[in-house]
């Protein structure tokens, strides 16, 4: 029995077998750092037209309107005809997400792909997508994209990369120095 | 076999179907992406590249579209998808002595740059990515609303607000950046503008005859300040570069606009120009070269769209025979898109405007009537 | 540090003082979250809360001791908290993990009994306030019925929370259980019922003293029968809501009467499932519930009220925020619990354990302290009854070395 200090006291004996660990664990993330997704994302805003409410309570109704089978068969043909991109509606459908905006007047469109056209294309033309399923769906609201848009590129964050990579060291040296104690006892020998 | 051994044997089996339920998830859940590009024999961009996403190792069948006046030695391509992005290239090849045929025949001839990063659809140009990327077309018409793409090997260069320009047997395509010559629009001479420390940015320039001689009109920076100004420069036909060091500043062209044109009339010396924020279409005149010039005549665009890039369409005489204008209006989707380009057939009064329509959408345009009138 | 080295028993009883002192604050401000003083309190004070509870929590693992394989949970749950929240960006499931993570070690029974005293309290405050009016009491008019809140959220809300109030009770008392406090789930689910009309929620209530009598009467003998595979309880009924959302069709007649049965779960299960990808390692998922109000949407004709999403079953809410992984790891804890406490024929613990999996096929409050007390049952010592208080937790994995 033992807390983390004294345990962190005691590896120093045994220091190789987590090191090494936390060391090639490092250096497998390192190979996701450089590894960065694009990321792209679009704003649609309902208001009510006649008290001009945000219509913010409905915003999970329309999230789930955008996965709807018309809205991705219409963005895949759009991204078609329009960027000569050519996606499968799995694909439209894994790489979009939405979000509602914290405050929730409007909800977030999130198109992410390695590839920063497609990721912008894909945004894009579904929002267009969502935006006239919405305008034909609800005559009485006012339906509003937002014209600022955000692009950025996402990568593994290095200090989150670390922190992993420091624990799944550790797990992996303690598996091993338990693994070498039962064998030292013999516990392991057949 | 003892129990030991057998909780080994039972514990690699654990351990080999949980790396195989990984490994088989992760194969599905990985894809590549083809990026099939559409060039001519330059290599420069002729459509938009195709981009697909799929697993990789599978097949993707690709059937290249037919763009008239070029071949290609085969019509069905098959790419596989690997890991990460792979580029394939399906190569146009031009008819240039059919198409030169018929552009020699045509009563006009102009120059426009296509933004190839998307496509075009019923004259509508999709709103490009990021950053747009724009090759130069050559473009001829019997009727002006009818326009063919000229099929020749274009240079693989970036061209914004191309304007043409005719000297003896040399055609001229002045841009952003730099002049293009040449004799049969199939070999160029890529000449890149030198720039010199007064005048860092040389933006949309056009070339333009004055008594005689070629003279450069263009905009830059003010040298103080931001806002863009328009000048006049002699310009060298041999070595293709502008005399910046005698370049004059023209007076009366209101700030922030975009690209000038100018041409000599009878009397006056005539100056088009786009007011940015407004999208008016300004005419103005002048008795000297630099000005200050006066309002003639304004194209006021109709709410929502916005007028850029005028340009006056000349003979090969000289002579004026209209003004060209293009427009973009601003879709309530936040679609941009390029509304093509206009052409009045007079410039004091006005006249119907008269659409260009032609295989892409336009964005400047620069013509010339070709022939006797 | 030295001095915690020459004397460890104090510093042990000072970690666990921390940990019920972090614990009791857990319960407290997730508890009032779930009441409408959510709305009289500033948000500052449940963030200040949170965090303070984070401190609490991290001192509690630091100063806790753990043997060779629990350093391995210690570091494979760090992990765990580390990756989901990468994913999710939800600092609420760092401290969810941490709390499971500082109660390896300490006993179960403390935390239920910790739980019961405190939810008591928080319950009678709730509906005191509401009754006078100090927080609103919010009734719902669902198809003719009127539903009353008592100054929680939802009027589901509250019949859960007596629902696990219960359940502690049955725990704590145990085989001192006297055949008069039967009288009150009965009293209790007839008042829920009468008030809320949550009819699920009732049932289980029966369902509790169904099995609290069984517990009293079957003989181990007799539970011997059916012990061996009451371990599978919890993965059983994971696959049951989890596929039964996935395999939802809204054409089918028999799917549309079991979903009518549970009042349109397994139909919003599957549109969670739709709606969001299954991830290893979770998402945040956004939900918005109504509690049965009708908001005009403007979208439906036929009156489906589709602006109510919300992830009724625990085992998907699980799946999709958490993550496959948690999900796995977690039933597998659940399962490790029931099956170390049958074989150790202390079948008080496995019984409450099978309620609460039946009962997260129609609630979502599987990992939620506020309701659940039995959370950590995968990670405490379930040990009952007065062995010494060094007694460490069976694993499984030892009996190959013995």
């Amino acid at each position: 029995m033992e807390t983390l200090v004294t345990f962190f006291k005691s590896i120093r004996k045994d220091w190789p077998l987590f090191l090494f660990p936390i060391i090639v664990c490092f250096a497998f993330a390192s190979i996701f750092i450089g590894n960065e997704q694009s990321v792209f994302v679009s704003r649609i805003s309902v208001q009510n037209r006649g008290d001009q409410q945000w219509d913010s309570l409905s915003i999970p109704v329309y999230q789930t309107m955008l996965r709807n089978p018309t809205v991705i068969r219409s963005a895949q043909t759009a991204l078609k005809r329009d960027y000569n991109i050519e996606v499968s509606q799995a694909q439209l459908v894994s790489s979009i997400e939405t979000k509602p905006v914290v405050h929730g007047n409007a909800l977030a469109i999130t198109a992410t792909s390695r590839d920063s056209q497609l990721a912008m294309a894909m945004g894009k033309q579904v929002t267009a997508s969502m935006y006239y399923t919405l305008t034909s769906y609800l005559p009485t609201k006012n339906v509003r994209i937002d014209p600022q848009t955000s692009f950025k590129q996402q990568g593994v964050n290095p200090g989150f990369a670390l922190l992993i990579s420091l624990l799944l060291g550790l797990e992996i040296g303690q598996v091993l120095r338990l693994l070498i104690r039962r064998r030292g006892k013999g516990e392991l020998d057949v | 076999m003892n129990s030991k051994r057998r909780s080994v044997v039972r514990n690699g089996l654990i351990v080999t179907v949980l790396l195989l339920v990984i490994g088989l998830i992760s194969y599905f859940k990985s894809s590549g992406t083809i990026v099939v590009n559409f060039v001519d024999e330059n290599g420069t961009p002729m459509t938009a590249p195709l981009k697909t996403v799929g697993r990789p190792n599978t097949v993707y069948k690709c059937t290249a579209t037919h763009i008239p006046g070029y071949t290609l030695t085969r019509t069905h391509y098959k790419f596989r998808y690997a890991y990460g992005t792979t580029q394939q290239q399906v190569v146009y090849h031009p008819q240039v002595v059919a198409s030169m045929d018929n552009l020699v025949k045509a009563k006009y001839i102009g120059v426009s740059a296509q933004d190839v990063t998307t496509n075009t659809f019923n004259g509508v140009q999709s709103i490009p990515y990021d950053q747009s990327d724009n090759r130069l077309r050559v473009l001829y018409a019997d009727n002006l609303s009818d326009w063919h793409t000229f099929s020749t090997n274009y240079p693989d260069v970036d061209i914004q607000d191309p304007t043409l320009y005719q000297l003896g047997q040399f055609w001229f395509i002045a841009y952003t950046g730099g002049v293009l010559r040449s004799t049969d629009l199939t070999n160029w001479d890529l000449i890149k503008t030198n720039t010199s420390p007064k005048f860092q940015d040389i933006i949309a320039p056009s070339l333009v005859h004055v008594d005689t001689k070629t003279s450069m009109v263009f905009m830059a920076p003010a040298p103080k300040g931001h806002t863009l100004e328009s000048f006049v420069a002699p310009f060298n036909d041999t070595t293709g570069q502008p005399r910046l060091a005698k370049a004059k500043r023209i007076r009366g062209v209101g700030k922030a606009s975009t690209s000038a044109s100018l041409y000599k009339g009878q009397d006056y010396y005539y100056l088009t120009y786009g007011g940015q924020a407004s999208g008016i279409v300004y005419i103005k005149r002048s008795k000297t070269i630099t000005g200050k010039y006066q309002l003639v005549r304004k194209i006021v665009p109709p709410k929502g769209s916005c007028y850029y890039a005028p340009t006056f369409a000349l003979n090969e005489a000289g002579k004026v025979r209209g003004i060209v204008y293009s427009s973009y209006y601003y879709d309530e989707s936040s679609d941009l898109a390029y509304n093509g380009a206009f052409m009045q057939s007079t410039i004091l009064k006005a006249t119907a405007p008269i659409p260009f329509n032609g295989n892409f959408a336009f964005q400047k345009f620069g013509v010339i009537k070709l022939g006797a009138d | 540090m030295s001095s915690h080295l020459k004397h460890p028993q104090r510093m042990q009883r000072l970690s666990l003082g921390i940990y019920y002192l972090g614990t009791l604050l857990y319960i407290v401000y997730t508890f009032l979250q779930t009441t409408l003083f959510s709305a009289v309190l500033p948000n500052a004070a449940f963030s200040l809360a949170k965090y303070l509870c984070l401190a609490i929590f991290v001192a509690r693992i630091l100063t806790n001791k753990y043997d060779d394989r629990q350093l391995l949970v210690v570091f494979g749950g760090l992990l765990l908290a580390v990756l989901i929240y990468q994913n999710s960006g939800d600092t609420s499931i760092v401290v969810l993990m941490l709390f499971l993570l500082s109660s390896l070690n300490c006993r179960s029974s403390g935390v239920v009994k910790l739980y019961f005293w405190t939810a008591l309290g928080l319950i009678a405050m709730t509906i005191g306030s509401a009754l006078v009016g100090i927080i609103d009491n919010y009734h719902y008019q669902v198809a003719g019925s009127v539903r009353y809140a008592f100054g929680f959220l939802y009027s589901t809300d509250f019949a859960a929370h007596i629902f696990y109030l219960c359940l502690a009770y049955v725990y704590i008392r145990g085989r001192r259980l006297r055949k008069l406090e039967f009288i009150i789930p009965v009293v209790l689910s007839v008042l829920v019922y009468v008030l809320t009309k949550a009819k699920l929620d009732t049932a289980l209530l029966i369902l509790i003293i169904l099995a609290a009598m069984d517990y009293r009467r079957l003989s181990a003998s007799q539970m011997k029968k059916f012990d061996r595979w009451l371990y599978l309880f919890p993965v059983l009924m994971a696959t049951l809501s989890i596929g039964g959302s996935w395999l939802f069709t809204p054409t089918s007649p028999i799917f549309v009467k079991i979903d009518d049965f549970f009042t349109h779960r397994l139909a919003m299960g599957h549109l969670a499932l739709y709606e969001y990808p299954m991830r290893w390692f979770g998402q945040y998922v956004f939900q918005q519930g109504s509690g049965g109000l009708t908001f005009p949407t403007g979208l439906t004709t036929k009156g489906a009220n589709l602006s109510y999403f919300f992830i009724d079953s625990s085992y998907v809410k699980v799946l999709l925020s958490f993550g496959i992984i948690s999900l796995g790891l977690y039933l597998f804890g659940l399962s490790r619990a029931i099956r170390i406490s049958v074989n150790r024929q202390a079948y008080l613990l496995p019984l409450v354990l099978v309620i609460i999996c039946i009962s997260s096929i129609i609630d979502h409050h599987l990992l939620d302290i506020a309701y659940n007390p039995f959370v950590i049952c995968v990670l405490a010592n379930n040990a009952v009854g007065g062995v010494g208080s060094e007694e460490r937790i069976y694993h499984w994995f030892k009996r190959d070395s013995r």
